[in-house]
């Protein structure tokens, strides 16, 4: 049984003569005699002085035997048979070239399993080539162990394995840098490794706790450690456990860790930002309510004063006129301050979804409106509904007042008949509809430009520049579309597309 | 013809004199106008309210949202808090040169509010709501 353990074993007495020999061994040295006369020391080098006790005294010593008379070598150790004053050298073959190998008529048969030659049983029934062809391969997953220790080493990312007792297995060297101390901590827990390093014994625990979730739920659970948290040095850790089964069926958590601490921190700025943002968004609407509300009141005064004036005073037709005119002036004030309001108000709010009734909204801005010109004006109305629109009641009411109050202004009773046409179609997904006048028209240079913020195409009648430009930025909010068709001397027609939804 | 009894006691009460000014010149000229008493903030209306609740049986309070140190919905929740279930005599339309939405919608909020009134008030305005008041 020795000898298939260690087919190239001998054996010395006390006297140093070689007593023995495996049977592979006696393949490459014919006989036996003094241990001198067959072997030399290669390490450690006791050419000049040795005997028996001399290695008796190195039980744990690795030596390198050359055999006499060839090129091999054997590398093993000696072990000591008190009892029968023996030293046993049990060794095999040391980096043997496959040509000496093929001297000596040594096959596969003639190693021990355990035999540095021999990395698996498969290998046994091989020829030399095919030993040889092993012996690179191991070289191969040698080669690849190194890589990836070195990788799981070297990528930027904590990495450790436990086993269900979520005591460490393995660590890579992103996790513990110091290497005494990642062999130490394998076989510990997390809170043996804190009570070590002395610090936040809670992180620890905290994390054991999301270990064992993840063990008893079986699935990924992410997590975050904040180190030194509120100083200057602030450090959080993105980590994640996750149960999984080696290849040999054996269950282990695998956790990583990602320092997440300069994205934590642009965050905290970009969130800082945003909460500042909105102060001022909101601080910014109080603005605008203050000078709605508190600019306009004083203009409403001078406005009910001029009336009050011109009913109660019997006035000469000169005073009417300056009334008139102050009044004039008013109103454009006014319609400037609604307008920006409005303006602000639809690039802020948000957009909404309500039922519209279209045929009411229409007929009341129309009645508002319809009194801002001189002569009788007729409102053509014809709406096709085969759903009912949902849209931002806001702003399509800005978009109707803005079209239809435009389309009353510019009108024309050259023929008598003034008039303004709103007509509407409504299914389930778009609303189309246009207003059309039968006013001047707007000159075809000029068609391009009426959407743009302060254009105005007519000297002749007040306005501020900002109706269309807020109107097709309306439209633009809910999602549509507004096409302008005009013919000096015949009208316009603005023809506007938005979803329903 | 309309009833003597028909006619209403008015309050105004808005921080703005013009405005005070103005609104009583247009109740003068409307038929339903009993009375009237002005106030330019909501603390003293709220102080002269609570001496005379007894002497109250119906009044119509003209009434400014927006006013310092109390806003015109303020004076509404202390009104209420005052009066109690006496709050059915007070018969309170907003005034507002305000076209700011959320300013209706809470208007609408509040049952003890009428009406919502754009100021300038004008005859015109005001005689419908005189026409409604006299149905009440």
């Amino acid at each position: 049984m020795f000898d298939k353990l260690f087919p190239f074993h001998f054996v010395l007495d006390k006297a140093f003569n070689v007593v023995q020999i495996g049977s592979s061994l006696s393949k490459i040295l014919p006989g036996s005699g003094n241990f001198d006369s067959c072997f030399l020391f290669k390490t450690p080098r006791l050419s000049v002085k040795h005997s028996f006790d001399a290695l008796l005294s190195r039980p744990n010593q690795l030596f390198i035997i050359e055999i006499k008379g060839s090129e091999l070598s054997l590398q093993g150790q000696f072990i000591c048979n008190a009892t029968q004053n023996l030293l046993f050298f049990c060794g095999s073959p040391w980096l043997t070239p496959e040509t000496d190998l093929k001297k000596y008529n040594l096959s596969i048969a003639d190693f021990a399993l355990h035999s540095s030659v021999i990395e698996n049983a498969d290998y046994v029934s091989m020829s030399i080539d095919e030993l040889n062809r092993g012996a690179e391969l191991s070289e191969d997953y040698e080669n690849q162990r190194l890589f990836f220790e070195r990788l799981f080493d070297e990528i930027p990312v904590d990495m450790s394995i436990f086993d269900l007792d979520k005591r460490f297995r393995y660590l890579n060297r992103r996790a513990v840098k110091d290497d005494n101390l990642r062999k130490w901590m394998i076989g510990k827990t997390n809170s043996d490794y804190f009570i070590l390093k002395n610090i936040d014994k809670e992180i620890g625990f905290r994390r054991e706790v999301f270990m064992q979730n993840a063990i008893e739920s079986d699935s990924l659970i992410s997590f975050e450690d904040i180190h030194h948290k509120g100083t200057e040095n602030e450090v959080v850790m993105l980590r994640s456990v996750s149960p999984f089964t080696a290849h040999d069926g054996n269950k282990y958590l695998l956790a990583y860790g990602l320092n997440i601490s300069d994205i934590k921190k642009k965050a905290k700025q970009a969130e800082q930002k945003n909460v500042e943002l909105e102060k001022l968004n909101h601080e910014l609407n109080g603005v605008i309510y203050s000078i709605t509300h508190d600019f306009r009141s004083p203009i409403l005064a001078v406005k009910a004063l001029v009336e009050l004036m011109k009913k109660t005073v019997q006035l000469n037709a000169r005073f009417v006129g300056f009334l008139n005119h102050i009044n004039t002036s008013i109103d454009r004030l006014d319609d400037q301050i609604i307008d920006i309001y409005h303006f602000v108000k639809n690039s802020n709010s948000e957009l909404g979804s309500a039922p519209v009734n279209l045929s009411e909204l229409v007929s009341e801005i129309f009645a508002m409106v319809e009194h801002s010109v001189p002569y009788p004006i007729e409102l053509k109305i014809n709406i096709e509904e085969k759903a009912i629109l949902y849209t931002d009641a806001y702003r399509i009411k800005i978009v109707l007042n803005n079209l239809i109050s435009n389309a009353v202004k510019y009108s024309s009773n050259r023929e008598g008949n003034a008039f303004v046409e709103f007509v509407a179609k409504v299914d389930e997904t778009n609303c189309s509809f246009f207003v059309r006048d039968n006013g001047e028209g707007i000159p075809p240079h000029l068609q391009d430009k009426v959407f743009e913020i302060y254009f105005r195409a007519n000297n002749k009648i007040a306005g501020t520049g900002l109706g269309l430009f807020i109107c097709s930025e309306a439209i633009r909010k809910l999602g549509g579309t507004i096409e302008l068709e005009s013919i000096p001397g015949q009208g316009s027609i603005f023809s506007v597309n938005i979803p329903n939804r | 013809m309309i009833c003597v009894h028909m006619k209403k006691k008015f309050i105004l009460i808005d921080d703005d004199p013009i405005f005070i000014f103005l609104n009583k010149k247009v109740l003068e000229t409307t038929t339903c106008m009993e009375s009237v008493q002005d106030f330019t903030s909501g603390l003293d209306a709220l102080e002269n309210i609570k001496n005379n609740l007894d002497n109250i049986e119906k009044v119509v309070i003209l009434l400014d949202i927006r006013m310092p140190i109390m806003d015109g919905f303020a004076f509404i929740d202390e009104l209420k808090k005052t009066v109690g279930s006496d709050i059915n005599k007070f018969i309170i339309y907003l005034l507002s040169s305000s076209i700011y939405q959320a300013d209706i919608d809470k208007a609408k909020q509040y049952p003890e509010v009428r009406d919502f009134l754009n100021k300038p008030l004008n005859t015109d305005k005001m005689e419908s709501v005189c026409k409604e008041l006299m149905s009440l």
